[in-house]
């Protein structure tokens, strides 16, 4: 069964619409990857999903659940978070703080849910009072992704997670949202690193100019001539 | 006269930053969470300070409280009983001003310089009625004129200065239990850094703002009326002419920052004081705005400016 499905949407920026009837599905428990060139509308679908965008046109359902013209935080509390690109952390909160804005929507103590997480993110562990400002880029992305993961999400977008990072960095965050995936979140990613993001994906879509060009199981977009071409460096 | 600067200046300038601190730490928390320059700031100070008053002569006084000269102080309790009414009324004004005139004026989109505007307008318009309903002339909390503490090494200050640092502080310390260990106030914090990822992550925003505003606009209270207190007087102007020292302190902590904001208050109020010893008091307020225009040309983001 779908936990997203986005039915031939048209959003942008005032009259822009970058985004020209796109369609798209996560179904649970999936890692659904969305690749293409830059400026193909992958980060703009995801800010629509999430309600920063209204579409103009097209549907957009979690769980059979209409979510076009809600707000970012009635999303949030439907069950999707969302990782962007850049600026993901405070940066004059402490890790631990960080955590806990992210629990924002959780009523009483976090503290549970605060240790469970950080068991996931060991990195983080011992630097629980340091300020998210101080960390590497790599560090930042960890804790980007724990801070999503504190509502116990049922969706989480992830904005191209590996952007700028060292290629060790790079390795560590898709181990990291592999794992995520393995315990039974669904996951929809945007990467320009299609190869890497490929190879851990259950499905993909690739966009161009807003539009659906291409769609199939990873593992057959990665050995899809057109696709290796084009998006995958030859 | 000697070349070494005078303790007692010092000192009286560290009350003086306490007062600008108040109003900063709020003014900063208004431009972290709103992204505007709130130009009322001061005219909240102003009517605070002038609500007291009214407090302690009407209905105070008409149920029989009227005492002045409260052990070593020049004020009688009343001022105490009337402060935190005032600072309820200034806090309940700024909500009503948000839900009125800015949150109207966010939900169209407005830039930054339209909202200042707007508060600039507020501004006017809370002088304005100050003007009205207490006229222009000088007014004075009753009081009774009290001997100076003589502290070591000949410094000689008002008790009420020692209350007024007292309060400061004690609102000083509150202010940063709240921002680090309630989760309002971290979300402020949050939201300062932040304020798109705020809301991508859950935070509420707009009642974050509301909570900001509670905070901000009850602050300026109590530095209005502490401001009363230390000047002995009040005017319609008192909180204007105050903005010039609450944006220097602001923006030397690095705005948006509180505890920046609190550091930068100081540095404001000790330079000013301690500038009299050569040039005239006159001048006083030129000093604030020479540290502006330094900060700005060779710090831009403040000396405690270092996030990312």
């Amino acid at each position: 069964m779908s936990v997203l499905e986005i039915n031939d949407v048209t959003a942008g920026y005032g009259d822009a619409a970058i985004l020209r009837g796109v369609s798209a599905t996560v179904n649970s428990g999936e890692l659904v990857t969305v690749i293409g060139p830059n400026g193909s509308g992958k980060s703009t679908l995801m800010k629509t999903v999430l309600g920063l965008l209204t579409p103009t046109d097209g549907q957009i359902l979690f769980e059979n659940e209409s979510i076009v013209g809600n707000s970012p935080e009635t999303i949030v509390r439907k069950g999707i978070s969302y990782v962007p690109q850049s600026s993901n952390v405070f940066p004059s909160l402490t890790i631990r703080e960080n955590l806990e804005m992210g629990a924002f929507l959780r009523q009483g103590d976090s503290g549970p849910r605060i240790s469970e997480i950080l068991d996931l993110f060991p990195d983080l562990h011992g630097k629980q009072k340091e300020t998210a400002g101080r960390l590497s880029g790599g560090q930042r992305q960890m804790l980007a992704l724990a801070r999503a993961l504190m509502l116990d999400p049922n969706l989480l977008l992830l904005d191209e997670p590996t952007a700028g990072l060292a290629p060790m960095m790079i390795d560590s965050v898709f181990e990291r949202v592999k794992e995520i995936n393995d315990s039974g979140i669904a996951i929809m990613l945007v990467e320009q690193n299609a190869k890497d993001a490929l190879s851990i994906s259950d499905r993909a879509y690739v966009l161009a100019a807003g539009q659906n060009q291409l769609e199939g199981k990873g593992e057959e977009l990665l050995h899809d001539p057109e696709v290796a071409r084009l998006y995958l460096g030859g | 006269m000697t070349s070494v600067v005078e303790l007692e200046l010092v000192v009286n300038g560290l009350v003086m930053g306490s007062i600008i601190a108040l109003g900063a730490m709020g003014l900063t928390l208004l431009y972290g969470n709103l992204k505007f320059a709130h130009i009322a700031h001061g005219d909240f100070m102003t009517i605070a300070a002038y609500l007291v008053l009214f407090i302690i002569s009407v209905p105070l006084s008409n149920i029989g409280l009227k005492a002045i000269g409260l052990g070593p102080f020049t004020f009688g309790y009343p001022l105490l009983v009337a402060l935190p009414f005032a600072v309820l009324i200034a806090a309940f004004a700024a909500v009503l001003l948000d839900l009125g005139v800015y949150r109207r004026l966010r939900n169209r989109g407005s830039g930054t310089v339209v909202m200042a505007m707007a508060s600039l307008g507020v501004a006017i318009a809370l002088r304005g009625l100050v003007q009205i309903i207490w006229g222009g002339d000088i007014q004075q909390y009753p009081r009774m004129s009290k001997l100076f503490f003589k502290l070591p090494m000949d410094v000689r200050i008002p008790p009420d200065a020692l209350f007024i640092a007292g309060i400061a502080l004690v609102v000083t310390i509150s202010l940063h239990l709240l921002l680090t260990k309630t989760k309002i106030g971290k979300a402020m914090r949050a939201t300062a850094d932040n304020v798109d990822l705020a809301r991508v992550t859950g935070i509420n925003t707009e009642i974050v703002i509301l909570w900001t505003w509670v905070i901000g606009a009850g602050l300026a209270a109590v530095a209005g009326v502490l401001l009363a207190v230390f000047q002995a007087q009040l005017l319609p102007i008192m909180g204007w002419k105050f903005l010039i020292p609450l944006f220097s302190a602001v923006i030397l902590g690095g705005i948006g920052n509180p505890y920046g904001a609190f550091w930068g208050a100081m540095i404001v109020g000790v330079s000013a004081e301690v500038a009299t010893q050569w040039i005239n008091p006159s001048y006083k307020p030129a000093i604030a705005f020479a540290i502006l225009i330094v900060v700005l040309l060779l710090r831009p983001r403040g000396i405690f400016g270092v996030r990312d």
